[in-house]
């Protein structure tokens, strides 16, 4: 045993572990080995020590704020210093409120009025896809559909809309689900049939719950709208990310149009969520905000991600602004399988994040 | 780690007095380990705001059975402080400019000689020496896999030993 091999062990020591019993019989009689045990634990003490001495320094830390707390005391600074009779500022506020009532149920009589249903999906855990928009007046924007994972299921969904009746709107609803563990399916004769399915009556403002089997149960909720919403706006939320009528290009070549995949626009802002661009033959992307395991880097300036894969340079265009942030994170997996045979060459799913280690994602299938 | 498990129930049901306390009682320790990341006191003090409410706006984000929310707190500001730095210094790298940190208040030699080692080496050992940190703790803050920590312990704590002596003969042995 020379101290060589011992000193890894004394630094161990130092960490409160136990260490081979052949290590510390030399430990205990060899000098030099007792020195480099005093010095590390005399830097540890000293270390200590300098890091009590600056937390002392750094006591006057500011406060975590609230914002319940800021409207408590806003309210009473001014419920204190009020110039006015309070009687009167209540028959004001008393006012509003009745102003304000009246407004909401105008409002709500507009939204009943409305030609659109904005239909969000969630699954069992959590949002299917971005909430899309089905038009009670134009039958060619009258259906949702939406594929991917759901736990170990596959699961596609078609859902039209095909009556209206007041404030209520009768939908067909069509479901595919099998488990991932059968491998791919051909799903031409599900996307190109058009019969409605199930019909269920569904009332916007008021959650649905529909159940398929072996998935679990879904949830749709909805809201009336004037029109078909063409985009959000021009700056992206905090978390969202988002494409409209996007093209991607290889080696500055378009290789594919995603368009009609996402029906034109597709927004998300679940920061979990991650959109895979699917390519038929040729794998998946898979595009995050979150470091993914794997992943290379790509950068986002407004409207265009440009990253590099497999050898070529790609970029995704879009007619919007991505996101807030200047760099995505984009794992390319040539050899993935999908599990269903798509009508384009390429198309656009989502896929959840999990994470595998600190601070970085995989995806969850 | 009951306690831990109940302190997150609290967080992500949006319990802002849970998260307010927590944040007093984490905070300065995070401040001063950035102060060591980064040196800039606005540096500091911006990580440690986005570093802070990216978790009370994502406690989910944490998972309990992979480590202490105290660890899950130092590698999101060790993430943060990365970010930082890409974005300001083109570079993320941290530590690649030395930190500015008043050796003369602290009056200690060692933390002289803690600025001179590599950033990891002083991140490994801050964490270990003065936060406390475990192995399995120090493996998820620095995405190092847990057999590498002790070996990387040691080279760290050998390097501000030489470091150490050489400052301690240029002043004639004061400790």
């Amino acid at each position: 045993m020379s101290c060589n091999d011992a000193a890894e062990y004394v630094s161990a020591l130092c960490d409160g572990e136990m260490i081979p019993p052949a290590v510390a019989q030399h430990i205990a009689t060899c000098p030099e080995c007792q020195v480099r045990l005093n010095d590390y634990l005399a830097l540890s003490v000293e270390l200590r020590r300098a890091g009590s001495l600056e937390l002392a320094g750094a006591a006057s830390s500011p406060h975590w704020t609230k914002p319940q707390n800021r409207v408590a005391t806003w309210w009473q600074k001014g419920w204190g210093t009020m110039r006015i009779p309070k009687l009167a500022f209540g028959v004001l506020i008393a006012g509003v409120v009745v102003l304000a009532s009246a407004l909401a149920v105008t409002k709500a009589r507009a939204h009943n009025t409305g030609t659109v249903v904005l239909l969000s999906t969630a699954g069992p855990n959590g949002p299917l896809g971005a909430d899309c928009p089905m038009s009670t007046q134009d039958n060619s924007k009258a259906m949702c559909s939406w594929y991917g994972h759901v736990g170990s299921q596959f699961l596609a969904y078609k859902i039209r809309l095909l009556s209206r009746d007041g404030g209520r709107v009768l939908l067909g609803i069509r479901t595919l689900s099998y488990p991932l563990s059968s491998g791919p399916r051909n799903l031409s004769s599900f996307a190109n049939d058009n019969e409605p399915g199930k019909k269920v009556w569904f009332e916007p403002g008021k959650p649905l719950k529909f159940d398929v089997p072996d998935v679990g149960t879904l949830t749709f909720k909805g809201q009336w709208l004037d029109r078909v919403p063409i985009l959000g706006t021009l700056d992206p939320g905090p978390n969202e990310l988002r494409l409209g009528r996007p093209l991607l290009l290889k080696d500055n070549v378009v290789f594919g149009d995603l368009s009609s995949s996402i029906g034109g626009y597709y927004s998300q802002d679940d920061p979990d969520l991650a959109i895979v661009i699917y390519v038929q033959g040729q794998g998946r992307f898979v595009l995050s905000e979150l470091p993914i395991k794997g992943a290379v880097e790509a950068q986002v300036a407004m409207s265009r991600i440009s990253f590099e894969a497999a050898g070529h340079s790609w970029q995704l265009v879009s007619g919007v602004p991505v996101c807030r942030s200047n760099h995505l994170w984009v794992l390319y997996q040539p050899h993935y399988q999908l599990h269903f045979t798509m009508k384009e060459h390429i198309g656009v799913g989502n896929a959840r994040l999990v994470q595998s280690k600190p601070g970085l994602w995989v995806p969850q299938d | 780690m009951a306690d831990d498990r109940k302190l997150w129930n609290r967080i992500e049901n949006g319990d802002a007095d849970g998260f307010d306390s927590w944040y007093r009682e984490t905070a300065p320790h995070v401040r001063v380990f950035l102060r060591h990341l980064l040196g800039d006191e606005q540096a500091v003090e911006d990580v440690m705001q986005e570093t802070f409410t990216q978790i009370w706006h994502h406690p989910h984000r944490f998972n309990p059975e992979l480590g202490s929310p105290r660890a899950y707190l130092f590698g999101a500001a060790r993430r943060q402080a990365a970010d930082w730095k890409r974005k300001h210094k083109g570079s993320d790298e941290l530590g690649s400019d030395p930190p500015v940190v008043n050796h003369l208040e602290i009056g200690s030699m060692v933390s002289e000689a803690l600025s001179h080692l590599t950033p990891d080496h002083q991140t490994l050992l801050w964490l270990r020496e003065v936060e406390g940190q475990s192995y399995e703790e120090l493996a998820m803050i620095l995405d190092l896999p847990l057999g590498t920590v002790r070996s990387r312990l040691f080279a760290a704590r050998e390097a501000l030993r030489t470091v150490w002596h050489v400052a301690r003969q240029h002043s004639g042995g004061r400790p």
